[in-house]
């Protein structure tokens, strides 16, 4: 029953929808509104120039370079701007973006095509290694001549193990006095 | 000058061919002369690589621009300390640096009293002197760091100023120390896979050298994320950029090593996966100098240069192909007399869990390091693997790990019981809702940063679970005072409680990295006289000023500092203009407390004194530094002293004739 916990616990962990980290995204996509007025501080410009990388070679996001002497990045940041203003949505100008630079504009690979790639392998690679691991822990437990894993009964290894190690320790320390 | 530098490099060269063909001979031949005589050469070689060194600082402090390096990397205006650590500011000196450290390790294992009579030596020596050989092919003939102009430049072109802050002191020297430090660990694998030596006397022996190592890298990763923090300006500690997963991959690998090897040493299994985890974690190491020499992917640390990446992936693949094919070779043998795990739930398995998760981890971080270079190779389209992908992929992994962190330590070896289980984690876990219960009712929120302080306040509360219930078990032997009964419980043991005062310093920066996700940011242009709100912060700008700093020139902005009305003092963010560069460098100014960091850069002013700042809040970031130091003071604890430091392991391995 622990054990099943355990995997689910684990495996709930693993699949978590990932976009809730960092407080979720905040799209306006599809909600045009000729009276809001964004600036460098609206959620929505820092949230685009946080997708999008700057090709300066600082290797960050345009939200995030400051490499001093980037020619590039201002003009970026007024552009994402002026189009946020112009009513277009974050996801509008991430493609207009695109269109204009390739995916090496986007801080990270789209969940679509080949680049989907890049998101599932590291986790199809841990539940298979997952998968692997517990098969092979359920061998070797079987192998093993007492098989009740989960029995009450069972001595309590771990109280033995830590009295086993004070236990040891005080006789070295008796040890010292006298020798 | 340059004849003596270039002596000590060219001699140092063929004494450590001379150390690595004697050493072989020696083995084969069974001479001890031969083997003596190639300790002899390391020792010289050592003492050459000190030389080169020596003469290296010397050149740095003394300005003599006549050498290239030196014209490159310095100027007259620069204070000593920062002459000094040019010595890592480029190619050709940080790879002496790396060459001395290989170099004084080696002398260190050759001649080491527990090493005396011991027939593993000579192996060691030749693995080692492999790699002393590579890094002087490399001085000698593709980097050479004695070499001349041929006119002598009134003035140098100074150091990059990113690399003239304190961190950058010691950044590099960890993270080279910690590197090179793996060579030793490795060295002792290969050497007793070649001598059929399947039990554990070379992890035992090396344990010391492997936590050293360790320590050493999460200080150089540690140190790096201040300076990151602290000098570039956006307000992060880690970017995910591939050379700082350069650093992190074997970082994580030995993690999983260090825990995997108790499996070992109590039930004499994974030898096989405790082989492959040191050999990965060298070979990570050369394939991190790659990355950061080859300039094969963009990075803001990258210091790249002609083909100088080549030669480390031949070396690479080289050290691969050698280490899989000793490996492969000893196989069967290592699978023999392997012990057995008698439950899946035990501390052997949940150990097996916490390396998938580690080693999962590292896949997961190597894999989007490389895949820009994946994408490019079969699509020819290059992809930007950045920050949103890293911490999307790496929260979960890194949230499962802090669960087994939780998990591990109260769950029995060899097998626990549903009683067991219940009583050491009910009441860590009823603590940690509670606790989490009153975060939730003073603010916080959000799925990932809730779950995150429950896993690491179960963590916390389930290690001093430990604490408290070994500090009973030994109080009833002895009726001790609490706090004496406490000292000696961790003195009795420091390999286990120096291990968990690690664990509880990871747990601290765990709270600083969660943190992360309650940043704040305003970006404005503000007169003088004008504020900047922020959170309950009010800062005002009162103005520009200027001040020389040497030959640079500092420009400041004075901001006065208000917390819900109360005053905090001053702030002065700078930026300074260098004599030898044109763009200025950025010094940020950060008011810190445990709870959070203001922190404020002047971005950019206008002739009328009008300036642009970028004001942050970052909450809890002080923790990564205080979680660091206390992973430190455990890493030291573990080493240091006591009784189990004392024994050494009894080789008991194969005999030769020679040692």
């Amino acid at each position: 029953m622990i054990k099943k916990i355990l995997m689910v616990f684990l495996f709930i962990l693993l699949v978590l929808p990932v976009h809730v980290l960092g407080g979720g995204n905040q799209d306006s996509h599809g909600e045009e509104n000729d009276a809001v007025k964004y600036d460098q501080n609206s959620p929505e410009f820092q949230q685009t120039a946080s997708e999008l990388r700057c090709l300066c070679g600082c290797g960050q996001s345009h939200l995030d370079c400051s490499m001093d002497g980037c020619g590039i990045n201002d003009s970026v940041l007024a552009e994402i701007l002026e189009k946020l203003n112009e009513g277009m949505a974050p996801p509008e100008i991430k493609d207009y973006f695109q269109d204009v630079y390739g995916e090496q504009i986007l801080m990270a690979p789209e969940k679509s095509g080949f680049s989907l790639t890049a998101w599932v392998t590291p986790f199809v690679a841990l539940g298979g290694s997952l998968v692997g691991v517990t098969v092979l822990l359920r061998k070797w437990a079987r192998k093993s001549k007492n098989d009740d894993d989960f029995g009450d009964g069972a001595d309590d290894e771990l109280e033995d193990d830590v009295e086993t190690e004070i236990l040891e320790s005080i006789i070295d320390e008796e040890r010292k006095k006298y020798y | 000058m340059h004849i003596i530098g270039n002596l000590s490099i060219n001699l140092a060269l063929i004494l450590s061919t001379y150390s690595f063909i004697m050493f072989v001979f020696g083995i084969r031949k069974q001479s001890q002369r031969m083997i003596n005589s190639a300790k002899g050469a390391a020792l010289s070689v050592f003492i050459l690589a000190t030389i080169s060194m020596f003469l290296m600082f010397y050149l740095l402090a003394t300005n003599q621009f006549q050498f290239q390096y030196v014209y490159q990397n310095t100027s007259t205006d620069l204070s000593m300390f920062y002459k000094l650590s040019a010595m890592w500011a480029g190619n050709e000196g940080s790879l002496l640096l790396w060459t001395y450290i290989l170099t004084m390790y080696t002398v260190m294992v050759v001649f080491s009293n527990k090493m005396k009579n011991n027939p593993m030596t000579p192996y060691i020596g030749a693995i080692i002197s492999t790699n002393t050989i590579f890094f002087y092919l490399i001085l000698a003939f593709v980097t050479p760091p004695f070499k001349t102009l041929d006119f002598v430049p009134p003035e140098g072109n100074g150091l990059n100023p990113m690399l003239q802050d304190p961190s950058m002191l010691w950044h590099p020297v960890a993270i080279y120390l910690g590197y090179v430090g793996l060579v030793v660990p490795f060295a002792f694998a290969i050497a007793a896979l070649i001598l059929k030596n399947i039990d554990s006397y070379w992890l035992k022996i090396t344990r010391r050298w492997t936590i050293i190592a360790w320590l050493f890298l999460t200080l150089g990763n540690v140190i790096g994320g201040y300076w990151a923090y602290t000098e570039l300006g956006w307000g992060g500690y880690w970017a995910w950029d591939p050379v700082e997963n350069a650093s992190f991959l074997p970082w994580l690998t030995v993690t999983a090593y260090l825990h995997s090897v108790m499996i070992q040493e109590r039930k004499n299994m994974l030898k096989v996966w405790n082989m492959s985890l040191i050999i990965l974690s060298y070979i990570l190491t050369l394939f991190g100098t790659f990355l950061v020499r080859s300039g094969v992917l963009t990075s803001v640390h990258s210091f790249a240069d002609g083909n100088l990446g080549t030669y480390f992936m031949i070396f690479l693949a080289f050290m691969v192909i050698f280490s899989m094919y000793i490996l492969m070779s000893r196989y069967q043998m290592l699978r023999q007399d392997t012990g057995q795990i008698e439950s899946v739930l035990s501390k052997e398995s949940s150990f097996l869990m916490n390396n998938l998760i580690l080693v999962g981890a590292t896949f997961a971080v190597f894999w989007g390091t490389v895949f820009p270079l994946i994408s490019e190779a079969i699509r020819g389209e290059t992809v930007t693997v950045g920050e949103p992908f890293f911490n999307t992929v790496m929260a979960p992994i890194m949230l499962a790990l802090m669960f087994l962190m939780a998990v591990c330590p109260l769950i029995a070896w060899q097998r626990a019981s549903l009683k067991n289980v219940r009583d050491n984690f009910l009441i860590p876990a009823i603590f940690s809702l509670a606790v989490v219960a009153l975060l939730v009712v003073y603010g916080l929120h959000g799925a990932y940063p809730i779950i995150s302080f429950i896993l690491i306040m179960f963590m916390i509360f389930t290690h001093i679970a430990e604490f408290i219930r070994g500090t009973k078990a030994r109080r009833r032997s002895t009726n001790e005072p609490v706090l004496k009964a406490f000292w000696k419980l961790f003195t009795g043991n420091r390999r286990r409680y120096g291990g968990y005062i690690v664990h509880f310093g990871i747990a601290l920066i765990a709270i600083g990295v969660v943190g992360a996700n309650f940043d704040q940011e305003r970006v404005e242009t503000i007169s003088p006289g004008e504020a900047i709100s922020i959170d309950n912060y009010t800062i005002t700008y009162e103005g520009l000023e200027q001040r020389s700093d040497g030959v640079n020139t500092v420009i400041y902005a004075d901001m006065d500092i208000e917390k819900d009305g109360q005053e905090l003092g001053y702030l002065q963010p700078e930026r300074i203009f260098y004599r030898h560069f044109d763009e200025p460098s950025t010094e940020v100014a950060v008011h810190s407390n445990l709870a959070e960091d203001l922190y404020v850069v002047l971005s950019g002013w206008e002739e009328d004194d009008s300036a642009t700042f970028v004001v942050k809040i970052n909450p809890l970031v002080q923790w990564i530094w205080l979680g660091s130091f206390v992973t430190v003071i455990g890493s030291l604890f573990a080493i240091w002293g006591g009784r189990q430091n004392k024994v050494v392991p009894r080789y008991q391995g194969v005999q030769r004739q020679v040692s």
